[in-house]
């Protein structure tokens, strides 16, 4: 469960404010999965950042009771000149996970082979992001946060993706940011909009959608 | 898991990843951040002791040139290097379990690590080549290496806070350090200075430090001057505004 509570976000731009979350309060429940839409610029990424807990509101509160995953879709964090077995076994152990079964879940997950032992940067964009997203399966999140999962790999990588993450779906939930319609339909419950600074909550989903588009004129 | 056993998890992560990456990509790479401060230690200390042939107040030349140096060497390196404990990584921050707090935490451990191999491995080469470093005090020098370390790591604290703040940060810190080693009497006494000089030099807190370890190898050395409490309350003050800078400043921290 995520709660917020009167929480405002703002950016400094060139003299002009702009405003993320105008002192917005809400609550996501746990076991429910929600999707956040809005046009490019209303603060997704950044929502989401600070569901997270990597950026902090300007004023507000954000509370968490549960774990939360990092935003999965960046790369990022991992260190390049560490090897793919040296940067599993870094997360594993912040997390307080085994770093050795960790290590052996990514090896089978992301089927990367001997680049396991190279370091993370001579690594190509399709094995960096099966070892990002094998790493963020090696970990137990109760709730998973997704900001724009482009596909992975091949169409049998993206088979085994979809087939894990439903496995994981059983116990987890899921808050995800997305523009593909058909992902949000099919992974969250609910849904809501970012727009001017509020956030509207819809219990239906097509409801949701059929906002956004207006917005999207 | 509790609160505790989880940051603890973090900041040992933390220090083997800082080993680890400190320079190439090998453990050894963390034997260059002791070779790094002990050789400027031995140059300094070889040059200087090389030109005073003759120490101000008796004994070994080398004595008193290496206590002088060594709580300047120990006094500017944590300092340092926590000042850019942030900067070096800040991507680990896309880990919301990471927190600026264990980052500079993590850096602190490893770099009063670092100080102490430092000093063991300087009484280690000054015993193989024959200079006796042995204090008539050694309580008095663990006291005084160990005070100098605290005020160290209490500047990195209140460096990285400072950083985040001015950008123009690291060269003053610099330009600071330049000016507290120049009034710290490294390679003079306090009597052979002027008395609005020495006046000058007794708010400096690394001339205290000096004069400390000093104090545990020459019969009463720092008698007058010396004020131990005077580098715990500036260590202690420093301290204390980091971490009031890390609480009220923690989005800038994170995100840079």
């Amino acid at each position: 469960m995520i709660i917020l509570d009167d929480v405002f976000k703002y950016f400094r731009l060139r003299g002009s404010v702009k405003v993320i979350l105008d002192h917005v309060s809400m609550t996501f429940r746990a076991g429910t999965s929600y999707g956040i839409l809005g046009i490019n610029g209303a603060g997704k990424s950044t929502t989401m950042r600070m569901l997270a807990g990597t950026e902090l509101p300007n004023a507000g509160k954000i509370s968490r009771s549960a774990r939360i995953s990092w935003p999965l879709g960046f790369a990022g964090g991992l260190h390049p000149a560490m090897t793919g077995r040296e940067n599993v076994q870094f997360v594993a152990r912040i997390y307080g996970h085994n770093p050795r079964a960790a290590v052996e879940f990514v090896e089978d997950f992301a089927e990367i082979g001997a680049y396991i032992d190279e370091p993370y940067r001579t690594y190509s964009s399709g094995m960096a992001q099966r070892l990002a997203f094998g790493l963020s399966m090696a970990i137990d999140f109760e709730c998973y946060l997704i900001d724009e999962v482009t596909a992975v790999g091949d169409a049998r990588f993206q088979a085994r993706c979809n087939e894990e993450f439903a496995k994981r779906r059983e116990r987890a939930d899921v808050i995800m940011v997305s523009h593909s319609m058909e992902t949000i339909r099919s992974y969250c419950s609910r849904a809501v909009v970012l727009a001017h600074g509020m956030t509207h909550e819809f219990s239906n989903v097509d409801d949701a959608i059929e906002l956004y588009k207006k917005l999207n004129l | 898991m509790t609160p505790i056993q989880s940051r603890t998890n973090v900041v040992l992560a933390l220090i083997l990843r800082d080993m680890r990456t400190r320079f190439g990509r090998s453990h050894l790479g963390y034997l260059v951040a002791i070779a790094w401060p002990f050789s400027h230690l031995l140059t300094l200390i070889s040059i200087m002791a090389f030109v005073n042939r003759l120490a101000p107040i008796g004994g070994d030349p080398a004595v008193f040139v290496s206590t002088g140096v060594l709580p300047y060497i120990l006094c500017l390196y944590p300092a340092r290097m926590m000042g850019l404990a942030l900067e070096s990584s800040r991507a680990l921050f896309l880990f919301p379990i990471i927190t600026p707090f264990d980052v500079i935490v993590s850096r602190a451990i490893i770099e009063f690590m670092t100080a102490f191999i430092v000093v063991i491995l300087l009484f280690t080469v000054a015993g193989a080549i024959g200079v006796d470093m042995t204090p008539i005090d050694a309580s008095t020098l663990a006291s005084g290496l160990l005070a100098t370390i605290y005020l160290s790591l209490a500047m990195g604290f209140l460096n990285v806070v400072m950083v985040s703040i001015f950008r123009m940060w690291h060269i003053t810190f610099i330009i600071i350090m330049i000016v507290m080693y120049m009034s710290a009497g490294v390679f003079v006494v306090p009597s052979a200075v002027s008395s609005e000089f020495r006046e000058f030099m007794w708010f400096n807190p690394l001339f205290h430090c000096v004069e400390w370890i000093r104090s545990a190898y020459y019969e009463g050395y720092g008698d007058e001057l010396l004020s131990e409490s005077y580098v715990m309350w500036v260590a202690t003050a420093c301290l204390l505004v980091g971490l009031l800078g890390e609480r009220f400043l923690r989005g800038k921290l994170l995100s840079g």
